[in-house]
């Protein structure tokens, strides 16, 4: 074991003594390495390392932590004690036995006495502004390094003011170095109160957010990568919720923190940088074990997270609309409070507080008071402690936090240092492997590609290729190649499903928490890819539909068990590919949905008649139907009546279909089927005299030719078609819009379409055949056609309009009465 | 014809390169032909001239409304200036031309032929005359003399702007009853 661990000392001291020797100011993922292996070295025993050493690796992850987040003025001359430290711990290591990989190099600096509190001292005039710390109360007897460490975060910087131009970059560098005193003084902060919890804890006072105009673009570019880094956050919370021992669940919720700390570092964001700091150390205590992972502690790291969503969202706000007022401020002050009060051990996370009695109980108050915590929330923590498989007892907890004080302050002290090495990965480990682009820029390589089709689609056809081999050969190999690229600039707006589905685990754990409801949520298909624009637009109708299963489909635990079935439901969400569609299907396996009595709902609610003979699907189907609520009571998650109106509304403006099986008692999935992307249908192009038009393939059931006993006529105004015993009106489509004369049905073609309220045969000259086609929307001008929903250009290079069969059954049913059969369009030709 | 199209959008490129300069010397309309009449355009409003193209018609739109056409990937509507101005059709032939206008979008207007680019300073412009109520004058800019021929200068942005595209939205009661 311990030769491991010397042979590991040796790994990390030649890593660093290779890095050491080429490693600069700038070169931020050297550094970052640098920082993870003095981690690492720090984190051994002493076999690997002697207890100076391991102190001094600690204050080189604090340093680089500050090298590359651009704190230290005087990078160079920081680098070089960097590298001093790495020879000189290849030093002190040989003396305790590990062959030093890099001693030849120790000789090249000064400090050939190879003592690490020598170093230490050199540490000190690297950061000559430094005041001396040593009024700052309770830290016993430092040590030389301890006194560094001090220093350190004592550093104050009055000077720097952070709003100076940041375009130059000697002042820039002091913004930053102004912003991560902000961080570091936070630390000492804590510094003092580990040593002393009897001290009076020093007050957060939140800053104003003020954004400099100069900065807005990269402000910009940092809360959209920031919403990216939450979503992180919150899966990762959530895998660690399921299994809190696993170090690594947790690490994986260091990197998104400590890379919003960074930047908004940066970016001279002090507030976010104090809060995630806050929460990193918090994170490090239940990384290292000296605390635990509860329900309460997963909660409090939910609230960081919606508060830095707030505040996000705010910042966004700000940005699109810069009326120069200040940023809507969520509660961070009292969330920092209450942060560094669980940090200091003072109190408990919320979610711990016991049921009765004891101080604890005004603790969840307390938070209430405070703001930090809405009364629900402590609600919850109470009622989830005693339905916890495991409650920890009273007492066991009261015990921890008796015994605490005197563990703490070296532990919190210890944990700090290492708090800051955890992160270290993210410093520059992570290479981004993608680029942001506008999507109007995608979406005019997109539309310039449809164009080099059509055009190459004409070259082809030309009756010189047909005569040529060769050139028929050329122009082959150029149809391929222009087909390959019209699929990659297709591929270039699909975005996997993933993060949409993560935001779903969330919900789910909120819901089944705020219903009572113990409810396992598992995801499939997160590498699914879809259009952006689907993407952002299919988040609404998911939040509903799951919504909806845990909280109408889970039955009650007791009600789980009495029907033979697990104690805790279950949801699942899965994406896939289907015959050219995406296909996102939930399942819970609850109580079904019952057709009866959805029957019998809808019969009240005057949504069918009483005679009405419906099948299963529907029934089913009902539930889409606006004002239809199953739910008996009104739970306030869901149940309101609004919602699966909407839901099908936006999957139908999304081109896609949403579909329900169900079994009473079993459980029931919704498949919501959409296309791959916005912005190409698979279209059927018509033919109405000269025109051709396109109908979107989904929308229709088939395409016949009627016979004459088939087709009725009402009062010689209207026609419905006899389809195997179904009426279904007809609508000719060239007299509605008034491009030919009415025709003999029989004479012609007949599409058969859905829509919302049914089907309507329209009637056509001739079915011209399949053609995907891009959707080119018509502009404002157009916006109040009736039918036409836009246009897209058809493989001779003209303009086909795109059929909209709702619109057209509006039109059809507002061009009767007024116009005796004759359309209005008709009369203006 | 092509050619003359051609140098016409050569100039129209050239006169975007070197921006607007052509302040003082007085503004450059382009010049057209419609139903016998001389018409002219400010060419900072132009942004291009095409042949006609296949153009597909679209329903429920007024009668100037010609329909739509495929600008290179772009579908952009066209009117034909004839009927915007109440003037009997004419079967388009190897002189008809789209100019493309920008008027905030691109829209495209069909006239019977295109002839060329003038610099007509200021004070060769007139006043438009009042003709009494059977001639909208709203979208003239004014008069310009060019060599002793009179051109109409057009407000495009207003000829293009005033008057509703979509013609009858079959729910208003209104319209409809017009139509009937």
């Amino acid at each position: 074991m311990s030769e491991n661990v010397t042979d590991s000392a040796k790994t990390y001291l030649s890593e660093l003594g290779d890095l050491s020797k080429t490693v600069d100011r700038d070169d931020l993922p050297g550094l970052a390495k640098m920082h993870e292996l003095f981690g690492s070295l720090a984190g051994l025993d002493t076999a690997g390392l002697s207890a100076e050493g391991q102190e001094l690796a600690r204050e080189m992850v604090q340093m680089l932590e500050a090298l590359i987040l651009g704190e230290i003025d005087d990078a160079s001359n920081a680098v070089q004690q960097v590298q001093d430290a790495v020879n000189n711990l290849a030093l002190t290591a040989g003396e305790s036995g590990v062959a030093a990989a890099t001693t030849e190099d120790a000789g090249a600096t000064d400090n050939g006495a190879g003592d690490a509190e020598s170093v230490a001292e050199q540490l000190d005039k690297v950061f000559d502004d430094v005041e001396p710390a040593a009024e700052q109360g309770g830290l016993g007897e430092p040590s030389d390094l301890m006194q560094l460490q001090a220093d350190l975060v004592e550093e104050p910087q009055a000077a720097a003011d952070p709003f100076e131009d940041p375009a130059d970059s000697e002042e820039f560098a002091e913004t930053c170095e102004a912003v991560d005193d902000a961080a570091l003084q936070t630390e000492s902060v804590e510094n003092a109160e580990t040593s002393d919890n009897a001290e009076p804890q020093e007050q957060y006072v939140s800053e104003p957010l003020i954004i400099n105009s100069d900065e807005i673009e990269m402000v910009a570019g940092f809360v959209e990568e920031a919403g990216e880094h939450l979503d992180a956050i919150e899966a990762a919370v959530l895998e660690v919720e399921r299994q809190p021992s696993d170090p690594e669940a947790i690490d994986s919720l260091f990197r998104p923190f400590h890379t919003i700390k960074g930047a908004a570092g940066f970016l001279n964001l002090r507030d976010i940088v104090s809060l995630t700091h806050e929460a990193e150390t918090l994170l490090d205590q239940a990384r290292k074990g000296s605390r635990q992972v509860t329900p309460g502690l997963i909660d409090l790291v939910f609230e960081v997270v919606d508060i830095l969503k707030i505040q996000f969202e705010g910042i966004r706000g700000h940005l699109a609309n810069p009326t120069g007022d200040a940023i809507p401020q969520p509660p961070i002050e009292s969330m920092i409070a209450n942060l560094r009060d669980v940090v200091s051990g003072r109190i408990e996370p919320v979610g711990s507080t016991p049921v009765a009695g004891g101080p604890e109980k005004k603790l969840g108050e307390n938070m209430v008071e405070q703001g930090a915590v809405p009364q629900e929330a402590v609600d919850f923590a109470v009622e989830d402690q005693s339905r916890s498989e495991s409650p920890k007892k009273v007492g066991e907890k009261l015990m921890d936090m008796g015994v605490a004080s005197a563990k703490q302050v070296s532990q919190g002290l210890r944990s700090q240092s290492a708090g800051a090495n955890a992160p270290a990965k993210s410093g520059g480990g992570a290479v981004e492997q993608s680029v942001r682009i506008d999507t109007a820029k995608l979406d005019a390589l997109v539309d310039m590609v449809g164009e080099l089709v059509i055009a190459q689609t004409q070259v082809s056809a030309s009756p010189h290729v047909a005569n040529d081999p060769k050139l028929a050969k050329d122009v082959n190999r150029s149809t391929k190649i222009v087909r390959d690229v019209q699929d990659a600039a297709m591929a270039m707006r699909m975005i996997p499903i993933g993060p949409t589905f993560q935001k779903m685990a969330r919900l789910v754990r909120d819901v089944a928490r705020k219903v009572g409801k113990n409810v396992e949520l598992t995801i499939a298909g997160e590498d699914t890819e879809l259009d952006k624009n689907v993407i952002q637009q299919i988040g609404d109708p998911l939040v509903h539909m799951v919504r909806n299963a845990v909280d109408h489909g889970i039955e009650p635990a007791d009600v789980r068990l009495e029907a033979g079935k697990t104690a805790s439901g279950n949801v699942s969400l899965s994406a896939f590919h289907s015959g050219g569609n995406i296909v996102i299907e939930i399942t819970d396996d609850g109580k079904g949905l019952n057709p009866e009595s959805l029957i019998k709902k809808g019969i009240e609610k005057g949504i069918i008649s009483e005679g009405d003979q419906l099948t299963d699907e529907q029934a089913f189907d009902l539930i889409f139907a606006p004002g239809f609520s199953t739910a008996e009571q009104v739970t306030g998650v869901s149940g309101r009546g609004v919602g699966m109106d909407v839901v099908r509304r936006n999957i139908e403006n999304l081109k896609g279909k949403c579909e329900i099986t169900s079994t009473p008692g079993k459980g029931s999935t919704f498949s919501i089927r959409l296309p791959l992307t916005l912005a190409i249908i698979d279209g059927m192009v018509l033919r109405v005299g000269t025109e051709r038009f396109i109908i979107q393939t989904v929308t229709v059931e088939n395409a016949l030719r009627p016979t004459n006993d088939q087709i009725t006529s009402i009062q010689r105004k209207g026609l419905v078609l006899n389809a195997r015993g179904r009426l279904i009106p007809l609508v000719p489509l060239g007299p509605l819009f008034g491009f030919s004369q009415e025709v003999d049905p029989c004479d012609a073609i007949v599409v058969i379409a859905q829509h919302e309220c049914g089907e309507i045969g329209i009637v056509v000259d001739e079915l011209i055949g399949q053609q995907q086609v891009v959707i080119k929307p018509l502009g404002e001008r157009f916006q109040k056609l009736r039918g036409i929903s836009g246009a897209a250009i058809l493989g001779d290079g003209k303009v086909g309009l795109i059929l909209d069969v709702s619109g057209i059954v509006a039109a059809h049913q507002n061009m009767r009465p007024c116009n005796e059969g004759q359309p209005v369009g008709a009369g203006s030709e | 014809m092509q050619d003359a199209l051609d140098s016409i959008n050569q100039q129209l490129s050239e006169r975007q390169a070197d921006g607007t300069s052509s302040a003082d010397a007085g503004t450059k309309y382009l010049t057209f032909l419609l139903a016998g009449e001389d018409y002219g355009v400010d060419i900072l409003k132009v942004r291009e001239i095409i042949g006609v193209l296949d153009i597909t018609r679209v329903p429920q739109t007024s009668d100037f409304v010609g329909g739509l056409i495929n600008l290179r990937g772009r579908v952009i509507p066209v009117i034909d200036l004839r009927s915007r101005f109440e003037m009997p059709a004419a079967p388009f032939n190897d002189e008809t031309c789209i100019i493309v206008v920008d008027v905030g979008e691109l829209i495209g207007v069909i006239v019977d032929t295109v002839h060329e680019v003038h610099e007509i300073p200021e004070s060769q412009i007139e006043r438009p005359p009042v003709l009494g109520g059977q001639v909208d004058m709203s979208y003239i800019l004014g008069m310009g003399m060019v060599d002793g021929n009179v051109k109409i200068l057009l407000d495009i942005d207003k000829v293009l702007n005033s008057k509703d595209m979509v013609q009858c939205p079959n729910s208003d009661a209104k319209l409809i009853a017009e139509a009937v």
